[in-house]
């Protein structure tokens, strides 16, 4: 019984606009978002100019495409962006969004970002979403497309994604670092004391704990409040309010518009009525009845299943997940640490005893350096690299061997890693 | 009236009021660490000193190179062999700064671009072309400079090559060219910084362009080039262990070794600044910062000096030593590949510094 009435609230007709303003918000920050990467010349300096990428198990196949390929891939998940704020060729351009989008994510795992992840994930859902039934080229041209009403589920999908980024960005910081050193707010609140008026205070170790505790209490609680329609717009305040403040704060890119925009979805068509008046359409009548195949639940279960578990996987491994970074990716695992590192490999052959010192910057660009230097998987990965290069100059057998200094928040450690 | 009693609106008033309220109070420790007092000691007090002095060198080599010229002698050609080494050394001191304005315009390579290129001197030199500052000016980074100069005045049998070889006239023409052009390019470096100095004190924060970050990644870089192109290439750290002695910089004058010296002293300076004053080691006391359950200043300091002294007693030239001296050089590799770590990740690590100049979109 449960079941069959889960199923038909799932189903429930709700109405389509609020999901459109979602959509266009979502577009045009992606828009945006490729346009940067372009003009910053992203494309050159973080695809084309390095020789070595650190591509993820069982997607070796995503490589770098020719300069020309790599452009008109960037361009076209513009195009796509731009498509999924119009709602025109919708369901195409969330497929294309998608699949670019990905694709480009997943060349090299230097350059993994939560929010890129998150980015991903959203553009995944719109494929399903039907969020073009109304203010879209799509609905305007074809009138079978069009309708005031969605079911239920295409909105609490897309808020349970929101939900799941911000609560397990909670848990994760639900760490001695975090709650009782302070860290890494200490460090990056002290670096920031030319902050306009409070910054003065960022010395100061309450300071840290303020942001610490805060931070936390509200990442855990954030989904909640906006949920529930009585505190909804105080917690869309404190969104906007929290996310300018880490926009002002820290060099992180689109993420903080992400956020601000996406947790839009949070407001139902009463609430926008509320503030646009007339402007609105007028509440419509006679919503249709939505209907799904029992496959389609079994679908969302398996999805929602994932999304729980990945943030939470890391707890099957031993030892601290800021170190080992086991599990710490796809895992909303934001803005936990600042972690430093340098590897050095050598590298001997015991045929001719010859020995080999080599730094990763002779052949990685500085801002991979900085990724790999840390993380363990990419020091094992870099050296598997190694092997083959030895292995094509004629040293088979070649041993390595990893040295790595590094430091999570304030605690530095010496690693040695021998090369599987 | 409505509009002002509605909950939104007093909770925005609330926390206006809460906010003017933290303003007004004084914070617990009145005096946070002043880092513009931090950077204007580093400026003013090392900074700029050397530059000046870089360019007195400079021009005290240009004045040697036209006593030579006038008067090509043993005596002279040693005076000049001196005065390069000293305007070497000076400059090793200045390495360290290659940040903001003096990066971007590429000056640092305009004056020191390792290895220089002997086949492009060369053909310059059999060229027809006038051989004057301008020319070399317009000459790329590789056949200019104090590296371009060294292949002519530290060539076996020096003096002949200006006196009674083929090609002496234009060698001595070239060398006046290219020491007028180096103290053209240390002018010009040191009206940049006396013009941006103000700018490089003030911009204190914390993002890629903030001039912390720029220094410590300019540390970095340096003490990196050291480790992997200075020692490590003629060690033979990328050839298997073979040493490769003329890896080495500056092999022909055999000064490497205390270029490396004056290259490390010159990292120290620009971390302590005058020590009376606020400097980067301040900083790190400030925040408590520790390491190995020892102050990170003092390990800093601490392995910097080691590497000083250290680079003192190895016995040079390293162009030979290479060969017959591995032990004490693989020592004082390591003792440098310490100190680099304490720098480029404790350091950044309590400084909160993204390594590489890299914007970033991350989170």
């Amino acid at each position: 019984m449960a079941t069959k009435g889960l199923a038909a609230r799932l189903l429930e007709p709700t109405e389509a606009f609020p999901l459109a303003i979602f959509r266009i918000a979502f577009g045009v920050l992606m828009l945006g978002s490729q346009l940067r990467f372009l003009l910053r010349g992203w494309v050159e300096d973080l695809y084309l100019t390095p020789s070595f990428h650190f591509t993820y198990d069982g997607f070796e196949w995503v490589q770098v495409l020719p300069a020309g390929w790599m452009y008109a891939l960037v361009i076209g998940c513009a195009v796509m962006a731009l498509g999924i704020a119009l709602g025109w060729f919708y369901r195409i351009c969330c497929v294309g969004f998608f699949l670019s989008f990905t694709y480009l994510e997943l060349i090299d795992k230097a350059w993994y970002l939560n929010h890129y992840y998150f980015v991903s994930l959203v553009a995944f859902l719109l494929i399903f979403v039907p969020a073009h039934r109304v203010w879209s080229v799509d609905a305007w041209r074809k009138k079978a497309a069009a309708s005031p009403f969605v079911p239920a589920w295409s909105v609490w999908l897309l808020q349970f994604q929101l939900g799941v980024v911000y609560f397990f960005a909670g848990v994760a910081k639900i760490k001695y670092d975090w709650l009782i050193l302070g860290e890494p707010m200490k460090t990056w609140l002290s670096a920031r004391t030319d902050f306009p008026l409070i910054g003065l205070w960022f010395d100061e170790p309450w300071m840290a704990y303020i942001f610490s505790w805060g931070g936390l209490i509200y990442d855990l609680s954030i989904p909640f409040f906006l949920l529930w329609s009585k505190t909804r717009p105080f917690a869309y305040l404190a969104v906007v309010g929290f996310h300018l403040m880490t926009w002002l704060l820290f060099p992180i890119g689109m993420f903080p518009w992400i956020m601000m925009a996406s947790t839009l979805i949070f407001f139902t068509a009463d609430d926008w009525r509320k503030w646009g008046k007339n402007r609105l359409p007028e509440k419509p009548h006679t919503p249709p009845v939505f209907q799904a195949k029992k496959v389609w639940g079994l679908f969302l279960a398996l999805y929602l299943g994932i999304q729980i578990f990945l943030p939470l996987r890391h707890f099957l491994y031993q030892g601290s997940v800021l170190w080992n970074e086991k599990g710490l990716r796809f895992a909303w695992h934001v803005m936990v640490m600042e972690k430093n590192g340098m590897t050095a490999y050598f590298l001997s052959d015991p045929a001719t005893g010859k020995n080999w010192t080599i730094y990763p910057d002779a052949y990685l660009i500085p801002a991979q350096e900085r990724q790999m230097a840390f993380q363990p998987d990419m020091i094992q990965q870099f050296g598997r690299f190694l092997r083959a290069e030895w292995k094509k100059k004629g040293y088979e057998e070649v041993r390595i061997r990893a040295e790595n200094r590094v430091c999570v928040n304030k605690q530095c450690r010496d690693v040695e890693w021998e090369i599987e | 009236m409505q509009a002002l009693t509605s909950y939104p609106i007093r909770l925005s008033l609330g926390l206006m009021f809460l906010m003017l309220g933290l303003v007004a109070c004084k914070p617990d420790n009145p005096d946070p660490f002043d880092r513009e007092s931090m950077l204007s000691n580093i400026g003013n007090e090392v900074l700029l000193p050397v530059h000046r002095s870089f360019l007195q060198q400079s021009q005290s080599l240009d004045s040697l190179t036209e006593v030579f010229v006038g008067n090509p002698t043993q005596e002279n050609l040693g005076l000049l062999q001196n005065q390069w080494a000293f305007t070497k050394r000076s400059w090793k001191r200045v390495e360290v700064f290659e940040i903001r304005q003096a990066s971007d315009l590429f000056l640092h390579n305009k004056i020191d671009k390792w290895e220089t290129k002997a086949g492009f001197l060369q053909d310059n030199l059999e060229g027809s072309e006038a051989l004057t500052a301008t020319f070399v000016e317009n000459s790329g980074s590789t056949s200019k400079g104090l590296p371009a100069l060294e292949y002519f005045l530290f060539v076996e049998d020096a003096l002949t090559t200006f006196t009674t070889a083929p090609l002496a006239d234009r060698r001595l023409d070239y060398i006046k060219a290219l020491t007028e052009n180096l103290f053209q390019q240390a002018t010009a470096l040191l009206n940049i910084w006396e013009g941006d100095v103000g700018a490089f004190v003030v911009e204190t924060e914390n993002f890629s362009k903030g001039s912390l970050n720029q220094l410590v990644n300019a540390q970095v870089s340096l003490l990196c080039e050291i480790l992997f192109e200075k020692l490590g290439k003629p060690m033979g750290k990328d050839t298997g262990g073979t040493p490769i002695g003329t890896k080495a910089e500056a092999y022909r004058s055999g000064v490497s070794l205390s270029l490396i010296m004056e290259n490390l002293k010159g990292v120290k300076a620009s971390f302590l600044g005058d020590p009376s004053l606020p400097g980067m080691d301040d900083l790190l006391d400030h925040l408590d910062a520790r390491s190995n359950n020892q102050m990170l200043s003092e390990l800093i300091i601490q392995q910097l000096d080691l590497s000083i002294q250290k680079v003192a007693v190895a016995p040079g030239p390293l162009v030979k030593t290479v060969e017959t001296d591995g032990p004490i050089l693989e020592d004082l590799y390591q003792t440098i590949r310490t100190c680099l770590g304490y720098i480029k990740v404790d350091m950044a690590n309590h400084l909160g510094i993204l390594i590489t100049f890299k914007d970033t979109d991350g989170d």
